[in-house]
């Protein structure tokens, strides 16, 4: 469905995006994680042709993308966006008068569901119920892609839960590629599927998020009996504090010796280590 | 006018308000100052000199406005509703048609009503016309219609085109461009012909031409917004 053939985007000196290369074949959610500036926006926007590549071939369904010829089937939001200050269901109706495949009855359930009052006007509804009314909307749009940058910036805790119930309603109502960009790995884990991690315009990981779960785990222990299992593990990061010893693996799990414990790492401390957090070496 | 491009044109008129408010604002204050006048005169204190400019001319900044404001905050709001390029390049065509075809029938209607009746034999005053000025008076009141519609719809495809450029480099070169046409021309006698046969073809020309010259260069300027439209970043 999506392809990204050796990729690259500069701007003057700067490399957005290096050299990458990706296949995203089936429908699912996607989480594009990765720090401020790591190429997350700059991907974005090569695949919904707002931008052109500087070297490389991007395609969706076979069709190569750049500003001149933009995918149809591609919707992009970025983090902010804007509609006019009309009634939230006027917005909703323009957006199905707008769109031939616009599901006009997710929308307002949708909107009825997240309490956004449709009598209300654009500019009075709260930062995140701009955003809500947003992302329903380019939800209910049945294209085979929607990406969603930073869709949860402004969000408090009870939007993001919401958000995430959406991104599900959604995706099981309309399967598709969805990605997602995000820095609360955490909470986007319990709706996305796959992770993709992005850090200094190249492609870090594709991975399930499951699969990144179960391979990613911290051996604990005293240092003298932690060291020696390291030799052979993808050792992502390591704490030590006197003589006790947390090494962050990604890799198959490892039965460890007595007096050594195996935990669970955590998306983010996996994230956080991987891209060259504090304890990575 | 399929559907999606009717839509959009409808979003486009509901959501050029600032142009409709300084609009009104400027008929207001200019309808204020030919009740003055009148009052004035009907008590004697008319001066001979009295010259007015005709409410019509004020009509136009609706469709100045409006395709100022199409490109410059619609666009992206269009699109965020899953509008479609081509589908926003039809519907905003459509709205300046129907402004221009609107404001060239209220125009003559004020030319008729107001301007040719009123301030005809200077009683009150004299009013500067669009229809007289440009000669399209002289041809009769559907020219008058005509003639102004052709030439609104060109400075609205002219604003629009200008305005959807101004976010990459050839917008200021374009705008760069037109001060130097403009500053380098006037002064030259050769260059200021070439200038003032552009200005009698699109304003003073008999009808057929003046209106073929703006309807043919309003579609070349249509046509040159399918590029420019397929590269804009929402």
């Amino acid at each position: 469905m999506i392809e990204f053939d050796n990729v690259t985007k500069r701007y003057g000196g700067t490399t957005a995006i290096d050299r990458i290369s990706l296949s995203i074949p089936d429908s699912g959610i996607y989480c594009l994680l990765g720090r401020n500036g790591a190429g997350k926006t700059t991907f974005m926007k090569l695949l919904a042709g707002h931008i052109a590549a500087t070297d490389g071939v991007i395609t969706v369904d076979g069709k190569s993308v750049s500003p001149s010829r933009m995918p149809e089937h591609v919707g992009y939001i970025e983090s902010g966006a804007t509609q006019f200050n009309m009634k939230v269901s006027e917005l909703i109706d323009a957006a199905a008068e707008l769109q031939d495949e616009f599901d006009r009855d997710f929308a307002l359930e949708m909107a009825a569901r997240f309490e956004l009052d449709s009598r209300k006007r654009y500019k009075q509804l709260s930062f995140g119920m701009k955003t809500m009314l947003t992302t329903i909307i380019t939800l209910a749009n049945n294209t085979r892609v929607i990406l969603l940058d930073e869709p949860t910036l402004g969000f408090d805790a009870i939007m993001r839960s919401q958000f995430n119930a959406l991104l599900l309603e959604s995706h099981s109502a309309h399967p598709r590629v969805i990605i997602v960009s995000t820095h609360l790995i955490d909470e986007i884990a319990k709706a996305a599927e796959r992770l993709i991690i992005i850090n200094n315009g190249r492609i870090l990981l594709e991975a399930g998020i499951d699969e990144v779960d179960e391979k990613a785990y911290t051996l604990s222990g005293p240092a003298k009996a932690v060291l020696p299992l390291l030799a052979g593990l993808n050792c992502i990061g390591k704490t030590t504090a006197g003589s006790v010893m947390a090494a962050h693996i990604y890799g198959d799990r490892i039965t460890p010796p007595e007096g050594v414990a195996l935990d669970r790492l955590g998306l983010q401390d996996f994230f956080i280590n991987i891209v060259g957090g504090k304890g990575n070496e | 006018m399929n559907k999606r491009v009717w839509a959009i044109a409808k979003l486009n008129f509901k959501n050029i308000k600032t142009a409709y408010f300084i609009t009104g604002l400027l008929l207001v204050m200019m309808i204020a100052q030919i009740i003055v006048d009148v009052v004035l005169a009907m008590m004697g204190e008319y001066l001979v000199e009295n010259v007015g400019i005709s409410l019509g001319w004020f009509l136009w900044a609706a469709v100045a406005l409006a395709a100022v404001l199409i490109p410059a905050k619609n666009f992206k709001r269009v699109a965020n509703l899953g509008g479609k390029r081509d589908g926003f390049r039809r519907g905003s065509l459509a709205v300046y048609a129907a402004l221009s075809g609107g404001t060239a029938l209220a125009s003559a209607v004020v030319y008729y009503a107001l301007d040719r009746t009123m301030f005809q034999d200077g009683k009150y005053g004299y009013m500067l016309s669009a229809p007289d000025i440009f000669g399209w008076a002289a041809h009769g009141a559907a020219a008058v219609f005509f003639q102004q519609f052709a030439f609104l719809l060109l400075l609205a495809m002219f604003i629009h085109t200008l305005t959807s450029i101004q976010d990459k480099w050839y917008g200021w070169a374009a705008d760069t461009a037109l001060v130097t046409v403009i500053s380098v021309f006037t002064p030259i006698a050769p260059l200021r012909a070439v200038l003032a046969r552009f200005f009698r073809a699109i304003l003073f020309a008999p009808p057929a031409l003046q209106i073929a010259s703006c309807l043919i260069l309003a579609a070349a300027l249509y046509a040159l917004s399918k590029p420019i439209y397929a590269k804009k970043v929402v």
